[in-house]
């Protein structure tokens, strides 16, 4: 899929196409309203507590992140596994692609890691001629569509089941119906195939616990489990902050994460796998390898942005915020959308290429207020768009000097009269339906996006301040 | 078992993380002393508490979209089974190698209908073994612990004669427990497993809540994707 690389014309597109955007409506509507129905069966003040205390399990855990890595580390290879430890995308990459040669892989099962969308790990691995099938519906959807997820939890939200139908029979030897059962059902038979043929099982990483080296895999449709049950060599990517201490600390993870995300009160299949089998075991893996990925993740530490690394990856955020739920995933540009991805992807891909992102937000506080692990998203969107101008100090002088001369006319009251004044005066030939249509730049750039209201004949105060008069004769 | 390995530069990649972190003024945040406190139930049960815990399980578990069987006796259960190799039309059932499954002689109560058992392990060799656990109809399980409140079986394979392949691979699941079984919620999950395991967890352990769901196409809930399409809980009295 090609990507647009400015977000203007990224959701330009999107707000162009109807159907995406129905299906999204649709679909947060649905999720958000899940949620709620969750908390209320917990109610509001147990809710929040579990928020606080996931919170609080967060921040020790990433402020320690050291301590908890590195007992990981010499869990998982007293376990008998071993441990990729990648400071960039591209290491990571090269490590799996070289065990995919050394293994003469040809097929490649993966549930969900949005880690390896992250780092394009499929692409490298086809290249070297093995058979990549992501195994979740939903991924699996946009994989043959060539496509990226658009929702973290819900990857072809934007599809229907039209549009599903016609991609599945474009690799299916009978016709499969637009019934979503049979879509389903066409999707067991086709997958379950594949399962029984892996050479090498690929997943992402929920949480990670330090004190036993144990990896937790949330799915719901059970995938995950059957790739760590059969694959001989199991790969597993986590994101270097996705680590909890321990088996209490999942619980209250688990309990959140599963009423964020759809509101159910546990995901279906919670598998903990401690990697290699026993020896008298006959089925779970023989090999497994476990990838750290930072790629850009310590950068983060330390700075005012370091809650982001909290993020448990539910969605929430996604489902309650306005301006995702008008233009859809895709517009975000990078594997992360909504206000998640609105501040990840300037912060490990870099403000010259996402920094307007930041202002796809209305600031409203419905992310953070959504968010089960208290990230304060929209004090990080704020602080992102300061960066920006700071960064950037775009306007030069043009745009210096409207805002000094703006500053100045407004500290007075009798030069903010006189600048209304002659406003009114000389805005006449730019209005067209009580708006400002037309200006010289900067504004002309302004207007391109935003309505500007003209300016009325008399302001309210002018109004009130004549009828007090009218009263008093 | 051997060491694993560890590719990549170690110190480096921690340096990183020891240099970026920074102690904010107060102090970093403490460790969360016992992160589950008041989050959820907590207490020792009795025998009628368990029992009432067994409505609570089935109402969670029947809402998830499965069935469950509330079984007096070893006739009831012979029952249950033979309704349920009705309903599913089952020729091929596997189970665990488990010493309760055992005490059930589970083999008996198929002898008399027109599916065949086989326990665990099917064959010794993967490539035959594969092929046979995939073309079972239906897996057998014993659930160790059963949280009530969210209707979760928890089946940790701490042994080898209790693979996840049975409970993975088969569209029909059928878990058995009795009521001593059943706990509230992860408490008392927790409580057991470091009784029993401490940080020394089995190479799996699953949480099935339910059939296996998916929600990928419109938002609309379809059963059965990948895992268990049919899930049966059958659980016995204690006593
Ligand atoms: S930022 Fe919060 S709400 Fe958004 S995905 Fe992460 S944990 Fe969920």
């Amino acid at each position: 899929m090609h990507i647009e690389p400015s977000f203007h014309k990224r959701y330009h597109k999107a707000l162009r196409d109807t159907a995406m955007l129905k299906a999204v409506k649709n679909g947060t509507g649905r999720l958000r309203g899940q949620r709620a129905t969750a908390i209320e069966g917990v109610g509001a003040d147990r809710w929040m507590e579990f928020r606080n205390r996931a919170e609080a399990i967060r921040l020790h855990v990433i402020q320690h992140l050291d301590q908890y890595l590195e007992q990981l580390v010499d869990n998982v290879i007293k376990n008998g596994g071993h441990v990729c430890l990648a400071k960039t995308g591209e290491e990571a990459v090269q490590y799996i692609a070289e065990l995919a040669k050394k293994k003469n892989a040809k097929t490649i099962l993966k549930s969900k890691s949005m880690v390896s969308e992250e780092i394009h790990l499929n692409p490298a691995l086809e290249q070297q001629g093995c058979n990549v099938i992501e195994s979740d519906l939903g991924e699996w959807i946009i994989q043959l569509a060539g496509e990226t997820p658009s929702h973290i939890i819900a990857p072809a939200m934007h599809k229907n089941r039209f549009q599903v139908a016609d991609l599945f029979n474009a690799v299916s030897e009978e016709k499969v119906s637009t019934e979503i059962a049979d879509l389903c059902g066409f999707a067991r038979k086709y997958l379950r195939e594949k399962f029984l043929g892996i050479d090498i099982g690929i997943t992402g990483c929920n949480f990670a616990l330090a004190d036993s080296g144990a990896i937790t895999l949330c799915t719901n449709e059970g995938n995950a489990r059957i790739i760590s049950t059969l694959a001989p060599t199991l790969v597993t990517i986590m994101g270097m902050e996705r680590i909890l201490p321990g088996l209490e600390e999942l619980t209250v993870m688990l309990s959140l994460l599963a009423r964020s995300a759809t509101g159910q009160k546990l995901t279906v299949y919670n598998t903990l796998s401690t990697g290699v089998r026993n020896p008298e075991e006959l089925d779970g893996p023989q090999e497994f390898h476990l990838v750290i990925v930072d790629n850009g993740r310590s950068k983060q530490l330390g700075t005012k942005y370091e809650k982001i690394l909290n993020c448990i990856r539910c969605g929430s955020c996604l489902n309650a915020c306005p301006v995702y739920r008008n233009i859809g995933g895709h517009a975000y540009g990078w594997v992360y959308p909504g206000p998640i991805g609105a501040v990840l992807s300037p912060l490990y891909q870099g403000m010259d290429k996402y920094g307007e992102l930041a202002y796809a937000t209305t600031l409203c506080g419905a992310c953070t207020f959504a968010c089960p692990v208290k990230i304060p998203l929209h004090d990080m969107l704020y602080a992102l768009r300061n960066d920006k101008v700071e960064l950037e100090k775009t306007g030069g002088l043009v745009e210096d000097m409207t805002y000094k001369g703006w500053s100045a006319a407004f500290a007075s009251m009798s030069r903010y009269r006189f600048s209304i004044g002659m406003a009114r005066r000389f805005q006449f030939p730019l209005v067209k339906a009580e708006k400002i249509a037309y200006g010289p730049p900067p504004i002309s750039d302004w207007l391109k996006h935003r309505d500007m209201p003209a300016l009325p004949k008399k302001f309210f105060h002018e109004i009130w301040r004549e009828m007090k008069n009218d009263g008093k004769e | 078992m051997a060491n694993g390995i560890v590719t990549g530069n170690r110190e480096a990649f921690f340096s990183t993380i020891r240099q970026n972190i920074k102690t904010p003024p107060g102090g970093k945040a403490p460790r969360v002393e016992n992160p589950m406190d008041g989050l959820f139930t907590q207490r020792e049960t009795t025998v009628e508490d368990r029992r009432e815990l067994r409505e609570r399980f089935i109402q969670e578990w029947t809402t998830l979209g499965g069935k469950a069987f509330n079984i007096k006796d070893r006739v009831e259960l012979a029952q249950a089974i033979k309704q349920i190799i009705q309903e599913r039309q089952l020729q091929k059932a596997m189970c665990w190698d488990h010493p309760e499954l055992e005490k059930l002689k589970l083999e008996e109560i198929f002898s008399d209908t027109q599916a065949s058992l086989s326990r665990w392990p099917l064959e010794k060799n993967y490539s035959d073994w594969i092929g046979k656990a995939a073309s079972m109809e239906a897996g057998i399980v014993w659930s160790d612990i059963a949280m009530a409140e969210t209707g979760t079986l928890v089946l940790p394979s701490s042994s080898p004669g209790q693979p996840t392949t049975v409970c993975v691979l088969p569209i029909t699941l059928i878990a058995i427990f009795t009521t001593a079984q059943l706990v509230d919620g992860f408490t008392g999950v927790v409580k057991l497993f470091k009784e029993r395991y401490g940080t020394n967890l089995p190479t799996t352990t699953t949480f099935i809540s339910g059939p296996s769901r998916t929600t990928d196409i419109e938002m609309v809930l379809t059963i059965g994707v990948h895992g268990s399409r049919y899930v049966y809980a059958l659980i016995l009295d204690e006593a």
